[in-house]
């Protein structure tokens, strides 16, 4: 439950008029408030004890002291092979999963010493930042055993604000920068008091990646590929589906989307490297040579993801011969290809009506998800969102959302008093269909490119196709004004909707994958799936600073 | 108030380890000095110009550097109950990397002694930042001056202007880019060891938290608060609403502040439950600093005349009423790490 703070007071000078600055300068002032509200909450906890290292042997003690700055140091040592280092690890983690340590605490303490230790001295930056983990790690564990009391309502009050503040920049009703502040100072103020424990030098690495975005400059070419391939694991093959090729200055990626196979003993699958495999290596006309490995995601069935490869090919190259694994190479064209190009249509939007309209949508990306109703609309922020006089009853935005309540049968209290509008028809499209099951089964090679909205720039290499559901492969880039992943969430990223050919409309949500180094590979997950008559597909990204559409014919493959 | 916003603060007292001894720190008056070092000022000139710099010399820039620095409002004490658990080892851990604190990414304006963010410290930023060190440090400051000559926001208003005539232009000057580009260039490094050098601050003790809060509120009491009206209404707010619920025995969270010359405590009115409260960003120097917040059941708004330990106040019995004056003495050693004790000893 949340409580809503009264800033309307705060915000006008003595004689009761609303001063100059407006509803920034409230947003703000709200924030701020509510961090002082949060810290006053923490200190009525009592404070955490730092981890006591009595009980530890002197060489784990010596670890545990030692490890943070031989980690900053491997980390400093490193930053130049950044971003590949990190996305690399990140695949790793994703693929070995991680390990977890021992039950006792005296083990706890030997296995995050040891394997810290061993991570500080390997040569990556994400080696590093685990050694880091590893430590922070073992503190959770005995704050959970009860060796020292837990940091609960401070970090419930952080992440508070942290929500609210991120919010915010979504409205665009305070900049990025000064979010930062807010949340940064509360977690300082709150680990000034013992309230928290400090974490690594976080609003450092979120402002060193926030100025390593950038979008892409030159051209960005997406060739269609369409081509199966098996590749052989220690499981089976694994059937593959190469969607396309994307090429920028700063990145090449072949895009891929399949199928694992069957494990023979019910689904216990061991944790050994299952991308293993999904080596790439190319060559172009000219002889050179380019490896790639795999960044993305998989379950028991399927895996979705791309191969990346280094160095990047020169825009002279007139082919690639792409090889996955021991499978035969297939030959990319690189010139002469045309791309399907979305259409800009620059007509900006009222920063928070987006964001109410965003979160109406995340509402119904997620409504299907257990537990995800009511707190995908972020309630609070729309009740500041009134408290600080952003939005009023008469915004069409909140009148849409009042009306989707209404359709849901929700009495919000966020929205009492507001008269509700018709809802738009691609919600009640979604609504209506949300049942289906009747989805073809396949996929469809993509390759749209859409042009800069919201300060991201993306490509859409990919349709998957199930009977309950639909995804798109998404390869993006995060402007610089977009910050860490944290700052960027669904609400920064613009919204994903799509139009079959029949008629029935589709919500995209973010079902896996992640950013990096100002980088994303997304899957997102259409709702509901895709008509069996469908035969084409709109799709419309939406943004405050316009929405780019583009139609892309349906081809299905079977992965089978 | 007509006396300087320091006469209700006693003098205070610190040591500090420098060149492998015990040396104090003395802050009265309104500035921090080093007794151990009669050559202070000198120092100061001579490490900003490349020289060794003792610990002390370094401590008394520091002071001078976060004097109108918002983040000391935002990591200080909120009132007498709150003890903050930082100590040396925190800033040292800030400085080695990232393991400890986190850094603090400031609002666009210059930094500090006149450092454009992100470019590196040349010879006439640190002779400005000395300058403003040997300022501050060299004179007793009296009510109405701010503790430095245009200070940050005057400057960043300044700068403002300069980079909106200029900046597009100055972006495409080869080698001169840097400076004026917006929100680039931060530097990190920077950041976190200016961060560090204001955790150094805080461990001096709660006294010298009280006063460089103080300090700071003095300096921004003295100018319109811009743009950082909101940080500042925060500051009151995380203050005023302690010491308003302490005396009338109800939750801060049910107090509404703001920023207003009116020195007014009332009834929320129309229906609505809770307290309103406003006072001007100089009560925080002036009255809460001190420990006069609350003295044997009045709540404190105003100073009308202060010599340390006596002062004179005005001073609230119930909301809504007429402030009364009052005489009161503080009996407690202003110096030591204690509360300050405030009683009153006439009407």
């Amino acid at each position: 439950m949340y409580r809503v703070l009264r800033v309307a007071e705060v915000s006008v000078a003595g004689g009761g008029q609303p001063r100059s600055g407006g509803v920034r300068e409230r947003a703000e002032t709200y924030l701020r408030l509510l961090a002082e509200s949060e810290l006053r909450r923490a200190l009525g906890s009592p404070p955490i004890r730092r981890p006591g290292l009595g009980t530890a042997s002197v060489p784990l003690r010596a670890a545990y002291r030692v490890l943070p700055p031989v980690a900053a140091l491997a980390a400093r040592a490193v930053r130049p092979l950044d971003p590949l280092v990190r996305r690399v690890l990140a695949t790793r983690e994703r693929v070995q999963g991680r390990a977890l340590p021992a039950a006792s605490p005296a083990a706890r303490w030997a296995f995050g010493a040891a394997s810290g230790l061993a991570a500080a001295v390997s040569t990556s930056a994400g080696a590093a930042g685990r050694a880091g983990w590893q430590i922070r790690r073992v503190v959770r564990s005995g704050q959970a055993a009860g060796r020292f009391r837990g940091p609960g309502p401070a970090r419930e009050g952080l992440d508070r604000v942290g929500r609210l503040a991120s919010d915010f920049v979504a409205a665009e009703l305070i900049d990025l920068a000064a979010g930062e502040s807010i949340v940064d100072g509360l977690e300082s103020a709150l680990a000034a008091r013992s309230r928290l424990e400090p974490r690594g030098a976080w609003a450092m690495r979120r402002s060193i990646r926030r100025q390593r975005g950038s979008l892409p400059a030159g051209r960005v070419v997406a060739i269609p590929l369409g081509r199966a391939v098996a590749v052989q694991s220690e499981d089976g093959p694994i059937q593959l589906v190469l969607l396309a090729l994307v090429l920028a200055q700063d990145r090449a990626e072949v895009t891929v989307a399949g199928r694992l196979p069957a494990v023979p003993d019910g689904g216990a699958r061991q944790h050994h490297h299952r991308s293993g495999p999904l080596r790439g290596l190319a060559t172009d006309d000219r002889g050179a040579r380019y490896e790639a490995h795999f960044t993305g995601g998989w379950d028991e069935s399927r895996i979705d993801g791309a191969l990346s490869f280094r160095p990047i090919p020169p825009a002279q190259a007139r082919w690639l011969e792409v090889r996955v694994g021991d499978t035969d190479p297939v030959r990319v064209q690189l010139t002469g290809s045309q791309p399907v190009t979305a259409d800009l249509d620059e007509e900006p939007v009222d920063p928070v009506e987006r964001f109410l309209d965003s979160r109406a949508e995340r509402f119904l990306r997620h409504r299907g998800l257990p537990g995800a109703g009511g707190a995908a609309v972020a309630p609070e922020a729309i009740a500041v969102l009134r408290e600080i006089g952003a939005v009023s009853p008469a915004s069409p935005a909140l009148r849409r959302l009042a009306a989707l309540f209404r359709r849901l049968g929700s009495s919000s209290p966020e929205v009492q008093g507001v008269p509700w509008a018709e809802l738009p028809e691609p919600w009640a499209s979604v609504l209506d269909s949300q049942d289906a099951a009747d989805g073809p089964v396949g996929v469809s090679p993509l390759a749209v490119v859409f042009p800069e909205i919201d300060g991201t720039r993306c490509v859409l290499t990919g349709l998957r196709s199930e009977p309950d559901s639909a995804s798109l492969q998404l390869t993006g880039w995060l402007g610089p004004g977009l910050g860490s992943p944290s700052f960027a969430d669904e609400t920064t990223w613009p919204s994903v909707w799509a139009r079959d050919s029949a008629g029935r409309w589709h919500i995209a949500a973010q079902n896996g994958g992640g950013f990096g180094g100002g980088h994303a590979n997304l899957t997102l997950r259409l709702t509901p799936p895709i008509h069996p008559k469908a035969t084409s597909l709109e799709i419309m990204l939406l943004g405050k600073s316009g929405r780019a559409t583009a139609t892309v014919p349906l081809a299905w493959q079977d992965m089978a | 108030m007509t006396a300087p916003w320091w006469a209700t603060c006693g003098p205070a007292e610190a040591t500090w380890r420098c060149g492998g001894l015990q040396h104090r720190l003395r802050w009265e008056a309104g500035r921090l000095t080093a007794p151990d070092h009669p050559e202070a000022e000198g120092e100061l000139v001579l490490g900003a110009l490349g020289g060794d710099q003792p610990e002390c010399i370094r401590l008394l820039r520091a002071w001078g550097e976060h004097s109108d620095d918002l983040d000391v409002l935002m990591l200080g004490p909120r009132s007498s109950a709150d003890t903050l658990t930082v100590d040396s080892r925190d800033a040292e851990q800030l400085r080695r990397g990232p393991a400890g604190w986190v850094g603090h990414a400031p609002r666009l304006g210059p930094a500090p002694g006149g450092v454009i963010p992100g470019m590196p410290l040349t010879w006439g930023s640190l002779w400005f930042s000395t300058l403003r060190s040997f300022a501050v440090n060299a004179r007793g400051l009296s009510r109405g001056t701010a503790t430095y000559g245009p200070g940050h926001a005057a400057r960043a208003t300044q700068l403002a202007r300069l980079r909106a005539a200029q900046g597009a232009f100055l972006a495409r000057q080869p080698g001169s880019a840097h400076a004026f580009l917006l929100g680039t260039g931060q530097d990190p490094d920077r950041k976190v060891a200016r961060r560090a050098e204001l955790l150094e601050l805080l461990t001096l003790g709660r006294a010298f938290q009280f006063r460089l809060s103080a300090t700071v509120a003095a300096a921004r009491s003295e100018r319109d608060p811009g743009t950082a009206r909101p940080a500042l209404t925060a500051a009151l707010a995380g203050r005023l609403a302690p010491a308003v619920a302490a005396w009338l025995h109800i939750n801060p969270d049910d107090v509404s502040c703001s920023i207003g010359a009116e020195r007014a405590i009332t009834e929320q009115g129309g229906g609505r439950k809770g307290i309103r409260a406003a006072m001007p960003v100089s009560w925080l120097s002036e009255v809460w600093a001190p420990g006069l917040a609350l003295v044997d059941g009045h709540l404190v708004t105003d100073i009308t005349r202060a010599e340390f330990p006596d002062a004179d106040v005005l001073a609230l019995e119930v909301p809504g009423g007429e402030p009364a004056a009052l005489a009161v003495q503080c009996h407690s050693d202003a110096s030591s790490s204690q509360v300050p004790r405030w009683r009153i000893t006439g009407q």
